[in-house]
Parts: structure tokens; sequence; C-alpha cells
């Protein structure tokens, strides 16, 4: 019971992270005068607070601009619009020795473990990299944090030698998530970090970082496509389409509560391995494609493929709206209102 | 029903590399009958692929089948030239390949690429073959087929991509469709169209399918019979329901538990320890003893047999030797 309190009342601090009206648009043509003619909207005004020790899952399907948010948020990539506070402080704003230290604290996982890894430097160097950059450590103490590393996350301290190659795609991913809490982060952005493993390693990363998290405080934004691998690792999940949210809330009430359309269909997609519920799942099939994102309609961005759109949904753009429980959702007609 | 379509007896397809010999497929025997789908279910390298590329044939050098029997029809497939292949493959057998990009020429059109499928196998005239395709193009759910003959596969999503694949792959109404990964690459809400479409296919023409694939969801859905494949061998067979029921072999119940459900609260995942082996650093013994929860020092030492039940399962672990042999 006091853990429960506890944990409530480390959750009403501050938030560790604050994005607000975050766009990012990319230019695809230009007119003669050299402004932008065509853009494709990848991130669309998002807002999101993510407070310390929590794991916010975002997912969507590919295009959704998922990952791009990603990026944005450590600044791989610059916004157009929009503002990111981390611990308060402006990141868009910074100056480049803040920022640098600002990179010490957020850190990223990548999708691919076969091409985030350098393939001509061994694993000693591929994550003392960090604490060398960042000059955390040296000589014999920064040996000693490789091999802490590396146990930490699975790996045996005689395979600091070898070269990326020499792993499996599991190992591999275990290497760049030793390299991602060297420096002790406070924010982790996980990209994708499972959908490249086999099904059995899969569940072995998630239970890393799950523990990981516990043991280090870690916060973490986990973007992922496969939704039932979100689930085991959020605790609020927030849905995007066509570079909005359309939805956010707990996991449980997500799930339990579904109240955006597109939300509802994709949850219904997943295949449920449990051929006895073949029969009795629900099934509402999303039709059609991702619509073209140099045009996006001019309402509801999901009109296109909504079964429930009406002429309102055509003309005018919900707003991302709470109900009392705090869930939120961009829809004229929400589901279970 | 219950005529053998398709029948793989003790197929070992190996690689002949520099580095020695690696034995992908190792002994895999099963079959399907007509109008049967079935799912052939593994990670990364425990030879799924190379069975399905096996059977059409499709085995390149350093690749080579050096034993076993593909009976299609009763008549062994192996023993065909390469002449008498090609009629059955892409006419009575066509397969679906995970990625719709690469397996689509860039530089013709989807239209002249289902076309000329159907004119090399059907006696048909150039106008004709465009009327099927077209037909066929409508029947998987393509938007305005006339138009989209004409569209380059670059300019489709993926999706599209796939059902084009899948237009071409039914447009000689194939007994028999491999489908090797057809969703991987696709996004849920696609795979789901994907998936449903080749159901209702499946129930419409009577065409039996092998359905590849690493995701048990996927398996659950849409298979009647389930093949799981380990290190190159089959260590389970069972119809989907028993399987998902009552898993019997380890590496089965692992995958089962190390699958997260969306269903299901939240508990532990269980996942399987160690790393998925590539077919060329296997243990002695059981290709799974060193990843066993409930490994024995006969599992290290000796190989198990693929052992059949009364309940028409087959298991190959030392846990489950009690009953007859059927397959040295």
């Amino acid at each position: 019971m006091t853990q429960q309190v506890q944990k409530k009342q480390s959750l009403m601090k501050a938030p560790l992270l604050e994005v607000k009206e975050l766009s990012k648009h990319f230019v695809v043509s230009t007119n003669l005068f050299g402004k932008p003619k065509e853009s494709v909207k990848a991130v669309n005004g998002v807002n999101l607070s993510l407070k310390k020790g929590e794991t916010l899952g975002i997912v969507g399907e590919s295009g959704c601009g998922k990952s791009t948010m990603g990026n944005t948020i450590l600044r791989l990539i610059e916004p157009t619009k929009g503002s990111i506070f981390f611990e308060g402080q402006d990141v868009l704003n910074m100056t480049s020795t803040q920022l640098q230290k600002m990179r010490k604290e957020v850190q990223m996982i990548f999708q691919d473990p076969f091409s985030s890894l350098n393939p001509r430097m061994r694993v000693f160097d591929i994550i003392a990299e960090p604490l060398r950059t960042h000059k955390a450590a040296v000589g014999k103490e920064l040996q000693q944090r490789v091999y802490e590393l590396l146990n930490l996350v699975g790996l045996d301290h005689s395979q600091a030698n070898r070269f990326p190659h020499q792993f499996s795609g599991g190992q591999r991913q275990r290497i760049g998530i030793a390299r991602a809490i060297a420096l002790k982060p406070k924010l982790i952005v996980c990209d994708e970090p499972v959908s490249a493993l086999d099904v059995s390693i899969q569940a072995q990363i998630l239970n890393l970082l799950l523990e990981l998290k516990e043991k280090l405080q870690l916060t973490l934004i986990f973007i992922g496509h496969g939704i039932p691998a979100v689930k085991y690792i959020s605790d609020r999940i927030a849905v995007m389409y066509m570079g909005e949210i359309v939805e956010m809330a707990d996991k449980e009430s997500l799930f339990a509560n579904t109240r955006h359309p597109y939300t509802q269909g994709l949850i219904s997609a997943v295949p449920i391995p449990d051929p006895s519920l073949r029969e009795v799942s629900e099934q509402v099939i999303l039709e059609k494609d991702l619509p073209d994102q140099r045009n996006l309609p001019k309402g509801c961005s999901f009109y296109s493929r909504c079964p429930f759109a009406t002429e309102k949904c055509k003309g005018q753009k919900p707003e991302l709206k709470a109900n009392e429980e705090g869930h939120l959702v961009a829809c004229h007609y929400p589901l279970h209102a | 029903m219950t005529e053998n379509l398709l029948e793989v007896k003790n197929l070992h397809t190996h690689f002949f590399t520099e580095n020695g010999v690696i034995p992908s497929v190792n002994g895999v025997s099963f079959s399907v009958k007509k109008g049967e789908v079935i799912g052939i279910v593994g990670e990364s390298g425990c030879g799924k692929s190379v069975t399905s590329l096996s059977i059409l044939q499709l085995i390149n050098k350093p690749g080579k089948i050096v034993e076993g029997e593909i009976r299609f029809h009763e008549k062994d497939l192996t023993t065909f030239s390469e002449k008498e292949i090609r009629k059955i493959r892409g006419n009575k057998i066509s397969m679906i390949f995970q990625e719709p990009l690469t397996s689509l020429n860039p530089v013709f059109t989807i239209g002249h690429q289902i076309s000329e499928a159907i004119r090399l196998h059907q006696d048909v005239d150039k106008k004709e073959a465009k009327q099927r395709s077209i037909s066929l193009l409508r029947k998987v759910g393509m938007a305005n087929p006339e138009r989209q003959y004409h569209a380059f596969p670059h300019l489709l999503s993926g999706g599209m991509r796939q059902r084009v694949m899948i237009a071409m792959a039914l447009s000689c109404n194939p007994e028999l469709l491999i489908a090797d990964e057809p969703t991987t690459a696709l996004d849920v809400t696609i795979q789901k169209q994907i998936l449903k479409l080749m159901k209702n296919l499946s129930n419409e023409l009577n065409t039996s399918i092998i359905l590849i694939t690493h995701d048990l969801g996927v398996i659950a859905e849409m298979v009647d019979r389930v093949v799981v494949m380990y290190g190159g061998e089959i260590v389970e067979e069972n119809d989907v329901y028993s399987l998902f029921e009552n898993p019997k072999h380890p590496y089965t119940k692992g995958l089962l538990n190390s699958t997260p459900k969306i269903h299901q609260l939240k508990e532990k995942l269980q996942s399987i320890e160690g790393n998925v082996p590539t077919p060329d650093q296997l243990p002695s013994g059981c290709n799974f003893q060193d990843r066993c929860p409930f490994a024995m020092d006969k599992c290290r030492e000796l190989s198990p047999n693929l052992v059949a039940s009364t309940d028409g399962s087959s298991v190959r672990c030392w846990l489950h030797q009690e009953k007859e042999v059927v397959n040295v």
C-alpha cells in the first residue's frame, strides 16, 4: 500500500519531459522562389508530458510519425514548430554546452541492432564511447564500468573484445542497451527495439528493459508497432495517426474503454494467439491504406477510413480532449462515451 | 479433403559453403491435404524458408537437396527437370514472398507482370490475359483495377503490392499456395486485410496453403494444422486447437509463453533462455537441449525422434517418447 502511495506521490511531481505543439514538416517540393509548395506533415502539433519513472508507449502504423517524433525529442531532427522542455529547460533554445549535457541524460535505443552498431568497433569501445565522449570515466574505472554494464545487460565481460558480427540479434540489442544506459540517463527513447528480433528473444529484451527501468529508475518512451509488446511494457499509451495523437490514456483504460475508432481498428487487427477465440473476437477491419500525407483531409485525419464518419468529421478537426478519468481522445463521436 | 496433395518425405537440404556443410533442413516430413491450410512456425534459421524453397526446387548453389522426396500429386518433384518444374511453378504451386517490393520487377507495370504469368502457363492471347489480370486485381480488392493495371510497383503501398503478389500467385488457380511471411513487412491493419483475403480465396477456390511465419497470432487465426520447426527439424506437429491448448514440446511452450498477449492482463513474460542457434552451431544431442529448462543427461547425448501419438500429434522430445516410432 505504502509503496503505491509513494509511487503516486513521485508521479505527482513536475514532468520530466514536456512537449508542446511539436510539429515537423518535411518539404517535398518548393516553388520558384524556394518557398515550400508541398510538405509532408510527419508530426503535427503533438502535446505530451512524461512523468518521472513512467513508460509511455507510442503506437501507430508505419508513416504515422512516431519515429520522427522520437528523433525530434532528442533533437536529432530539428522540429519545424513547437517546444520541448526537459526537466524544465527549453531543449530547442539550448547552447551547445547545455545540449551536450542534456544528451547525457537522454539516450536512444534503435530498431535495427545490425546497423546501429559500428561493425569495425569492438564491443568494449562501443560501450565505452559515450563514457569517453562525456569524460565520465578513464583507465581502470572505464574498464570496470564497461564490464559492469555488460553484466547488467546479461553479457559476459569475456565477450568485450569481440566485434558486433560475432553476436546474434538479441545479443546485439543488449549491446545497444548497454551503450544507452552507460551514462546513467534519465530518459531513454526506444525506437522499435524488439521488432527486428525473434519471438523468444523479444521477451528477453522486454524483460531486460523492465528490469533495468526498475533498477536504474529510468523513464522510457517506447515506440513500436507491435501492440502486444507496447502494452506489455508501457504504463500509458499514445496512439498516433498521421502525425497526430488521436488517443492517449493509461494502458488499462485504453484497452478496456477504447474511445477512438482508429484505436479500436488497430487493436482488433492484432492477431490473437489463441485459436479458440478465432470466431468470437470482434472484428473491426480498417479498410483502405493510409491517405496521402501531402494533402491531408481538412477535417479529421481519420475521416477517409472511419466507419462512423459524418459531414462534421469532414469539415471540422476534432481536438484532443480528456474525459473525467483523463482519457484523451480526438474524435467528435468517441466510443464508450 | 482426405487426399494428400503434397507430401514432403525426409527432406534434407544442405548448403555447401567454404566453411563446411550447413545442414539447414534435416529430415523434414509433412503432408498437405487438399484445401488444408497448414502453418510452419519457427524462428530465424530454423529452416522454414529453405523448406518452402525446396518444395519449388528454388534452392540454388551452394545449396542442394541431398535426400528426400517431395511428392506432389504422387509425383516426386525432386526428379523433375528444370523444364518440367517450370510447368508446376507459378501454375499448380505458387508462392508469395515476404517483401513485396523486391519480388516485383520495378521496370514493368504490375499488369504486365500478372499477364506474363498467365500467358506463360495458359494458352491465351494478350487481350484475354489483360482481361483476366484486371479481374484478378478486382478480386484481391484493388480499387480501380483498369487504371492500376498500368501502375508501376513503386507507386503502390506495401499492402497493395502484396495484393498484386497474391493476384499473380492466383493467376493460374494454383492447387497449392506457399506464403512465406506474407504479412511480416506490413502494418497490422493491412495484415488483417491480407490474411482475410487469403482465407476467403482459399475457401472459395479450395486452394491449399502453406503459411510460413514466426507470428503465433497469425497461425492461431489462419491455419488448420501447425508444424513447429527448430534447428532444421520438426519438433512438434498438431492441429491448431490442440497445439495452443496443450503444447507438448518445451520449445513450443516457450514460444507460446514468450508471446505478449493483448487480451490478457500483464503477467511476466517467460522468455526462452539463450540465443536462436544458426544451423552450423547446433548442440549435440537434442537441438534444443542448451535452451531447454527440462534438459536431462539423455538429451545432451542422444537426439530424440519425432514420435507420433494416436491423437494425430507428433513431438520430438525425450519427455514424450513412450509411443511408437514412425520416422527414423
